[in-house]
């Protein structure tokens, strides 16, 4: 399968030459495929959200390159709006992005500017209105007088609406009570299916990150540690001390069951695979 | 007499046709640690700021260290008793350092300079920020910014601090140390603590759970016996810990295994679990 985005020794540094220089990001390589999505995890401050800009060209790189679908983001400089209607990015508090005053007209905003037919836009409306399950009457509301997690799915909505073939999120679930923050993983996924599209999501959960990631990205103060599966990061206590996360609670129980001379297998992600390895041990479901 | 007193409380806001509190009744003792729990909407933050009289009920009566919050004339009594720490730690700091925003509710209380001196550096340690008090506030990260929040109340000497999701901005180092801190001040200062939040991890370091569901009190209880109710919590939009989530699905398969708090336990039930299997 052919990569969709190339990062290449990608570094960026804040206030070069001045007093307050700041090395943001160093040397940092990844590659994401269609339709895969990259969880990016590390402390505050680690330079995720300056990756996330980089990414779009709302920021650009001190040194190295971004290849989006072969070509560097960067070639033809005046051809950078283009590249932010393929990466779409959705700020940590996405209820900041709203201004409009209904919520139609916010969600429209993005797709007008990149000159689609005014029908052609009715229906994309419709469609991530669907997806992200925003009810059809709230459209003529002001979006200011949504809940917060209604705004946030407005400000989403926006973003989905230019169809990017990579969806950022950055931190998208913080805040949010976990039923909809199940919803959200859920729309998604949905999201990704129906585009053929790649996610590039950010959070501090790795319970969330364990069930949706093909790969994880791993940052600590501007630098890559690593770039794996999450069941490789997890299972790696020597990268997960090094780096200063927590594997998620079923993971941790099943690396200690494992230390204590049980057969666990080395590929559990969630407490349904955890519960049929112990349900093996102990010799089949028929009790 | 309790320290807090919420008596038949409802509560509905002016552009909402449903009530976001709903004849909610409730004690809280001087010295207790009691969560929050409840999915966005159900009336958490409401109520708390009910209980510092940011809010004044319309029905019933909230009553705080034996002050009635609809007494215009000793709401700051009200105020300096239970200081309310919020989830954006940028909304609640209002100078441009870290001293100062810590000394600014101390003076409002009209406090001599020596001791406002006094309790700003013992508020700063408390917190583990003295060393940067003379940073500029809007330079710190957004765990640091919160620390500074919580010394600013603390500063205040209150009885009791209620915090509406203080760590949901936060990344995990950040939000251990946060809990930390409010459970020394529980166990040491003697401080009544209600911890508003979404992370069950958070929940269970408390002595008391308390559920809410469309603006009513569903659950009030011990950690353990709450997180036991797996369907039950399931369906107020909650979800528990995953070591609890796979007791609940052993045990669902007849198998007998005892809920426990923490993944330690977890692991020790599970071994006892396998071992009684062997025999």
């Amino acid at each position: 399968m052919s990569n969709l985005l190339e990062v290449k020794n990608l570094s960026y540094i804040y206030g070069k030459n001045t007093p307050y220089e700041k090395i943001a990001l160093q040397d940092i390589n990844f590659t994401l495929e269609e339709g895969k999505i990259l969880g990016i995890v590390g402390h505050s401050g680690c330079g995720k959200s300056t990756l996330s800009k980089l990414l779009n060209g709302l920021l650009k790189a001190t040194n190295g390159d971004i290849i989006l679908e072969g070509i560097n983001i960067w070639e033809k400089p005046k051809n950078i709006k283009s590249i932010r209607f393929k990466v779409g990015l959705v700020f940590q508090y996405p209820e900041h992005q709203l201004f409009a005053d209904t919520v139609k007209k916010d969600i429209e905003f993005g797709v007008m500017n990149m000159g689609v037919e005014k029908n052609q836009i009715d229906i994309r409306v419709r469609k991530v209105c669907d997806i992200l399950n925003i009810p059809l009457s709230i459209l003529d509301k002001s979006p200011f007088s949504l809940s917060g997690g209604e705004q946030k799915k407005v400000a989403l909505a926006g973003v989905m609406c230019m169809q990017p073939k990579i969806l950022i999120l950055d931190e998208p679930t913080s805040s949010l009570d976990p039923l909809s923050r199940n919803n959200l993983l859920n729309q998604v996924m949905a999201y990704k299916e129906e585009f053929n599209a790649s996610v590039i999501f950010i959070s501090h959960n790795m319970q969330e990150l364990s069930l949706i990631c093909d790969n994880i990205l791993v940052i600590k103060e501007g630098k890559q540690l690593a770039i794996d599966t999450p069941q490789n990061l997890f299972f790696d206590d020597k990268l997960l001390n090094e780096s200063g996360l927590k594997a998620p609670e079923i993971i941790y129980i099943a690396k200690e069951l494992k230390k204590l001379g049980y057969r666990i297998k080395d590929d559990i992600l969630t407490v349904d695979d955890m519960c049929k390895n112990i349900l093996e041990l102990l010799g089949g479901d028929n009790k | 007499m309790s320290f807090i007193e919420v008596k038949n409380v409802t509560y509905q806001y002016q552009d909402s046709s449903t009530k976001a509190l709903d004849n909610i009744s409730l004690n809280i003792n001087q010295g207790e640690f009691v969560s929050i729990l409840g999915h966005n909407g159900c009336g958490k933050s409401t109520l708390s700021r009910l209980l510092n009289g940011l809010l004044i009920a319309e029905q019933g009566e909230v009553i705080i260290n034996g002050i009635n919050t609809a007494d215009e004339e000793s709401i700051y009594e009200v105020r300096s008793n239970l200081g309310l720490i919020l989830q954006n730690p940028d909304n609640q700091l209002v100078t441009t350092v870290v001293e100062e925003d810590v000394a600014f509710g101390c003076e409002n209380l009209c406090l001599k300079p020596d001791e406002i001196r006094k309790r700003v550096d013992n508020a700063l340690k408390a917190v583990g920020m003295y060393d940067y008090r003379m940073f500029d506030t809007y330079r710190l990260s957004g765990g640091q910014k919160q620390k500074i929040a919580i010394a600013g109340i603390l500063a205040m000497k209150p009885k009791c601090i209620v915090l509406d999701e203080p760590t949901a901005m936060l990344d995990i180092s950040a939000r251990e140390e946060i809990i930390k801190i409010i459970k020394s001040l529980n166990q040491k200062e003697k401080i009544t603590i209600i911890l508003i939040t979404h992370y069950m991890e958070e929940a269970i370091e408390s002595k008391r759970v308390i559920v809410m569901n469309k603006g009513k009190i569903v659950l009030d209880n011990s950690p353990d016996i709450i997180f036991s109710q797996v369907e039950l919590l399931k369906s107020y939009g909650l979800d528990v810990p995953q070591s609890i989530e796979l007791i609940y699905n052993l045990r669902k398969r007849g198998y007998k295994i005892d809920y426990t708090l923490s993944a330690q336990g977890c692991i020790n039930n599970i071994v006892s679990l396998l071992q009684g299997n062997d025999i």
